[in-house]
């Protein structure tokens, strides 16, 4: 039965990457008409067979900004530190020096805040976090359009359409698609992380106790996931983890993350509009977190979490990782960029016993909330300074780049490219995870199940509005209360609405 | 007792050959220094406060007092203040005891001190971030030491992730931390202090706790209260422990005000309601500190 | 009240030896003073007393109890500090109640006991007073009365006028004398000052490195001084020493030495005393009052004639300090100064009044 689900889902990968590179390439030959007075030549990279060159108009001197020097800020995740390690190819092809800054996504968007509000440009090329730093800041953003247009420089390789078009549109626009602030640059999803021998364990006495298979695939509902975790819980011991399920519900961004899943899976969301994990909007409108759905999804969170691992609510998304690691919890929605992690034989005790699937499903359907981020260029940075960062944004979010995050020893973050899950080795890797390409890109052993999250029908965006930090903060605190037990998921859910709509004046 | 100074002695030139007399130019690049560090930044904050900067940063619009009003009627701001209080009583409360005791332990210690000391004050030497981070891998539920020995006790719950426990938790941490620093001070003060008297008070017919109780600490009150008012004025700003250990969770239950300023300056970025909660903690600093200092004065 | 007796008592930190073997018995209602330079164990000798310090070895009584092993606060004594260890943050009405609240006295009688104290002081009127508010003398009385509010056993008192200046010192001097008299405590009193020790002591014990000198009243040590040490230390200025040895002239014996120094013993009995030192080396001394130039003591071959290197005048006596070859002796004379430096004098040797050491044991000979 596991063998033929997984059959099913490569079948269904591969016709959904077929069919988004068939878009993408009849999109791209449109895109191209307007620049197309030149012809393009390839640039001075590295070019990997199937993936889009990167190229620049005829006569195009990669070297006219040498001698400029691009401050990026980042999040220490990590594309950033495989860019890092990587960064001499772009400086030795364009003379331009690039200082890479990573810190943790707080104190990034305390800096870049700073930055915006001094209107100076101590930082070129930002790491756009959708709901922290773009819903806040677009109109600091330099229009990319424009730059693509822009007939005396190097064109996106692929065009955008070669991104993940749902990626594209929640890294990069807000509010409305006239403007291009930032391009997909990582893409972390939160799908479902299992132990396959637990499973294998139970697997016999659960199907005869409760007529189901225990485990997780993409048909599980939440409800199936409780009585798991629960039967887990009760043979823990035999089964060497402590726990059925956890969570990252700490007081912290982590827990709204945990809990939107369940919340769309029920059918609801934050708001009466519920448009707004695209391309965002600067007022949100009324929340609806009081509708009979919403209240069940509270109700349900709050009774998982009896269940889960009592740490569960000291854990963000890294103490989850860690206690998954370390072989605490049979079960746990994570973000999937933590399969190397898991697969690292240092740092993990279940490598090679971990599988991925979608997140459970709702009454509704399964909701996979995403995490990716775009980067984008500073508009108070110099026009000199502002076209050195495209010839930096071209390059660090180029398939070839995006291959080579993917590959690093120090990277390992998943593409934001359509083309790159058409290589060969790429392909080969998902398809097989004990082939010796998936040895070396670890974090493919949970991209099936991620590829299968960022379908729209699966995939969710929160909310992106301006308030969004505020939100954020009065949902997980609200949570954490409920989690507490001090107070009830009806009162919470009403308690968050009154908040919100006082804060955007609804 | 010194006689004060005869006021207003006849001066021969103006005014302004007396403001730039030697001592006034030799003092002019400090109040400059002093100017820019200090003076501009506070005035800036009271203009900060009176605006509104969470439309747009960099073009704050004229507010009032709407901050200073929120301040007052905003439920959290409120809750913080009381979790800031309990956090700080009972933080100081116990970093007295133990300060005081430990200190009065090795100043009657006949060996060893100065080893005990220095081993004492390593945590001193500590950043709270990294005494934080010790914190959660010591009480991590995962793979800490500490949570590991209280489960083979049969305690399960999650320390930092429990209302009851995370408080405690970020206090002992504080405690554990800041502790020596009150010994190290009182420690100090009691080296410092004459020996004759307490001979005198032995002789006198004192027993040890009577010389505690009417010579060493009525001698060193005042040591005491400076570590006192060092540790609350402190208490209130370092967040970074908490911020590592349980980000003010759960439940808002160690969001201490410091950490809630935080959120609404640099996650908010709402600059104005944070200028305005900047304030009010300044203020209760100040009079925290006057009170300090009014008892310790008070009782020559 | 009561006595004071040390049996064989002895101090040591570490392998230094700090007091060796003290034995001394104490009357009760004495005075008795210890005096020393500065390190010779005087201090320490009270301190173990007050049981500030303990005992390493040999036994203490104060009355008929050894209190080797007893707390201070149980050996009912008071003591009086050099910097008067008042206690800062008291007036001087609680830091003399002090003690007496300790003890669980009745208000009532603390008062009386406190203004009767205060009265003996005359300090009635700084009662309110802190310490610091007061002078040295005035903290020096409180002090003071501290210890007499409560009618110790004993009174110790280390150094306690060595903070004052000269005038107040000499007053409070007189002070505790009749003190004294008028409450009759025993008292140990420690000084370095030789004057104090002999205007107060009923006996005064002279220490030395931790040993005793010897213990006398003030007459007999400053008459029959037991060593060369205590010669020296009690009297000013210090007694003269001359080496020196003996010389037969027919019958009369003379103490010579290379420098031009000549003295004839009169006595035969002392002359025949001193028969086994013949051949040793001796130490002459002699106090500068016994040094005169009026020259009616001796016969005129026995002057000696020296040189005044330095006068010093002080009012109504004048010090003269004279060499003789490579030896200097200083006389004391009544009056104003009647020689100049430079002149050579003659000068007598009061013939009576001499004292004669052993070089080596420095021990008195006479």
């Amino acid at each position: 039965m596991k063998k033929k689900l997984f059959a099913i889902l490569s079948c269904l990968v591969i016709l959904t990457l077929v069919l988004a590179g068939c878009g993408g390439e009849k999109a791209k030959d449109t895109a191209k008409e307007p620049a197309a007075q030149g012809k393009l030549v390839d640039g001075p990279f590295k070019k990997v067979e199937g993936l889009p060159a990167i190229q620049a108009p005829e006569g195009f001197d990669w070297k006219q900004f040498a001698g400029v020097e691009l401050n990026v800020i980042s999040e220490n995740t990590p594309p950033s530190s495989a860019i890092a390690a990587n960064i001499k190819e772009f400086e030795e092809a364009t003379g331009i020096k690039v200082n890479i800054q990573q810190m943790d996504l707080g104190t990034l968007v305390q800096k870049v805040g700073l930055d915006f509000g001094a209107g100076s440009s101590k930082y070129h090329v930002i790491y756009a976090d959708p709901y922290q730093v773009l819903a806040k800041y677009s109109s600091k953003f330099v229009d990319l359009n424009e730059l693509e247009k822009d007939p005396t420089l190097p064109k996106i390789p692929g065009g955008l359409e070669d991104f993940i078009q749902s990626q594209l549109e929640i890294d990069g626009y807000m509010g409305s698609k006239d403007k291009l602030y930032a391009l997909p640059y990582d893409c972390p999803t939160m799908v479902l992380a299992y132990r396959t021998d637990v499973m294998a364990k139970i697997k016999e006495n659960f199907l005869k106790e409760k007529g189901f298979d225990p485990t997780p695939n993409p048909n599980m509902t939440w409800e199936q996931y409780y009585q798991v975790a629960e039967y887990i819980n009760k043979h823990a011991a035999e089964l060497g983890v402590k726990y059925g399920t956890g969570h990252q519900a700490k007081q912290y961004d982590s827990l709204m993350c945990d809990f939107s899943n369940i919340l769309n899976a029920y059918g609801a969301d934050y708001f009466e509009n519920r448009d707004l994990g695209g391309i965002g909007a600067a007022n949100p409108g009324k929340t609806a977190l009081t509708t009979p759905e919403a209240i069940q999804a509270f109700e349900f969170y709050n009774k998982l979490l009896k269940i889960a691992h009592p740490g569960s609510k000291s854990w963000d998304w890294n103490g989850l990782a860690e206690a998954f690691a370390a072989g605490e919890v049979a079960m746990a929605p994570e973000w999937h960029e933590f399969a190397s992690m898991f697969e690292n034989p240092e740092k993990s005790k279940v490598a090679g016993k971990v599988a991925w699937t979608t997140l459970p499903k709702g009454p509704k359907r399964s909701a996979n909330i995403f995490g990716g981020t775009g980067i984008g260029i500073n508009a108070n940075a110099s026009e000199k300074e502002k076209k050195a960062a495209w010839l930096f944004l071209v390059w660090a979010t180029s398939p070839q780049t995006q291959l080579m995050i993917l590959e690093s020893p120090v990277g390992g973050a998943t593409p934001s490219r359509n083309s790159v899950y058409n290589v060969a080795s790429v392909k080969k890797a998902m398809e097989d995870p004990t082939s010796e390409e998936a040895k070396k890109m670890p974090n493919l052993t949970s991209m099936k199940a991620t590829l299968e999250a960022w379908k729209a029908e699966n995939a969710y965006g929160r909310p992106k509005v301006p308030q969004w930090p505020q939100i954020d903060t009065i949902v997980f605190t609200e949570l954490s209360k409920m989690l507490a037990g001090q107070q009830d998921p009806k009162t919470t859910a009403e308690s968050i609405s009154k908040q919100v709509d006082a804060l955007t004046g609804n | 007792m010194p006689q004060p100074q005869p006021k207003g002695a006849p001066s021969a030139g103006g005014r302004l050959a007396r403001f730039f007399t030697t001592e006034n130019m030799m003092l002019a690049p400090a109040m400059l220094v002093l100017a820019s560090v200090s003076i501009f930044p506070f005035l800036y904050l009271i203009y900060a406060s009176l605006m509104d900067f969470s439309l747009a940063i960099d073009n704050p619009t004229f507010a009032g007092f709407r901050n200073w009003l929120r301040l007052v009627k905003d439920p959290l701001i409120f809750q913080s203040w009381k979790v800031t209080i309990v956090y700080a009583v009972t933080g100081l409360g116990l970093e007295l005891i133990l300060g005081v005791g430990i200190a009065l332990l090795l100043y009657a210690a006949p060996w060893g001190r100065n080893l005990f000391v220095t081993l004492w004050m390593l945590p001193i030497f500590v950043a709270p971030v990294v005494a934080g981070l010790l914190g959660w891998f010591l009480l991590n539920s995962s793979y800490g030491l500490y949570a590991w020995v209280l489960q083979q006790f049969g305690v399960h719950t999650d320390i930092f992730g429990t209302v009851a426990t995370a408080l405690p938790a970020v206090i002992l941490i504080d405690v554990w931390e800041w502790t020596p620093l009150i010994t190290l001070i009182v420690l100090s003060g009691l080296q410092s202090l004459p020996t004759e008297p307490l001979e005198a008070a032995e002789v006198d017919g004192a027993t040890y706790w009577q010389k505690l109780r009417y010579i060493i600490l009525p001698l060193s009150f005042r040591i005491i209260v400076v570590a006192l008012l060092i540790r609350s004025m402190d208490i209130m700003r370092f967040i970074d422990t908490i911020f590592i250990t349980t980000a003010g969770g759960p439940a808002d239950s160690t969001k201490i005000i410091g950490l809630r300023l935080f959120d609404v300056a640099f996650r908010f970025m709402d600059i104005g309601f944070a200028a305005a909660i900047g304030l009010s903690m300044l203020v209760v600093t100040i009079f925290l500190g006057k009170a300090f200092i009014r008892v310790m004065y008070g009782r020559e | 009240m009561a006595t004071v007796r040390f049996d064989k008592v002895v101090k040591s930190y570490g392998n230094q030896l700090v007091v060796k073997e003290f034995n001394l018995e104490i009357k009760d209602q004495e005075f008795i003073v210890l005096v020393g330079p500065s390190g010779c164990g005087k201090s320490t000798t009270l301190r173990m007393v007050a049981g500030l310090e303990e005992i390493t070895g040999g036994d203490l009584y104060i009355g008929d109890i050894r209190v080797n092993d007893m707390p201070p606060k149980d050996r009912d004594i008071a003591m009086v500090f050099q910097n008067y260890a008042l206690y800062p943050h008291m007036n001087v009405y609680e830091n003399m109640a002090f003690g007496l609240k300790l003890r669980k006295y009745s208000a009532s009688e603390i008062d009386k006991r406190v203004k009767e104290a205060a009265a003996i002081l005359s300090i009635e009127h700084l009662l309110d007073r802190k310490p610091r508010q007061l002078s040295g003398g005035q903290r020096q009385r409180v002090a003071i009365g501290r210890a007499i509010v409560r009618e110790p056993k004993v009174f110790l008192m280390d150094e306690p006028l060595s903070n004052l200046d000269a005038k107040l010192r000499v007053q409070m001097r007189a002070e505790l004398a009749k003190l004294h008299q008028r409450l009759k405590t025993t008292t140990i009193y420690v000084t370095h000052d030789q004057t104090e020790a002999m205007t107060m002591g009923d006996r005064i014990v002279v220490m030395k490195d931790g040993i005793v000198q010897q213990v006398a009243s003030p007459e007999e040590l400053y008459n029959r001084p037991a060593n060369m040490f205590v010669a020296g230390f009690i009297g000013s200025p210090s007694m003269n020493f001359v080496a020196c040895r003996m010389q037969e002239k027919g019958n009369e014996t003379y103490l010579v030495n290379e420098e031009g120094f000549s003295f004839l013993l009169l006595s035969p009995e002392v002359a025949a005393r001193l028969a086994p030192y013949k051949q040793k080396a001796l130490v002459f001394g002699i106090r500068p009052e016994d040094i005169s130039d009026s020259l009616s003591w001796v016969a005129e071959e026995n002057y000696l004639a020296a040189r005044v290197d330095v006068v010093e005048n002080l009012g109504a006596e004048t010090l003269i300090y004279f060499s003789l070859g490579k030896e200097t002796l200083v006389g004391r004379f009544v009056g104003g100064p009647r020689y100049r430096v430079g002149e050579t004098v003659k000068i007598a040797l009061n013939p009576n009044r001499y004292y004669l050491f052993d070089q080596e044991t420095e021990l008195s000979l006479l």
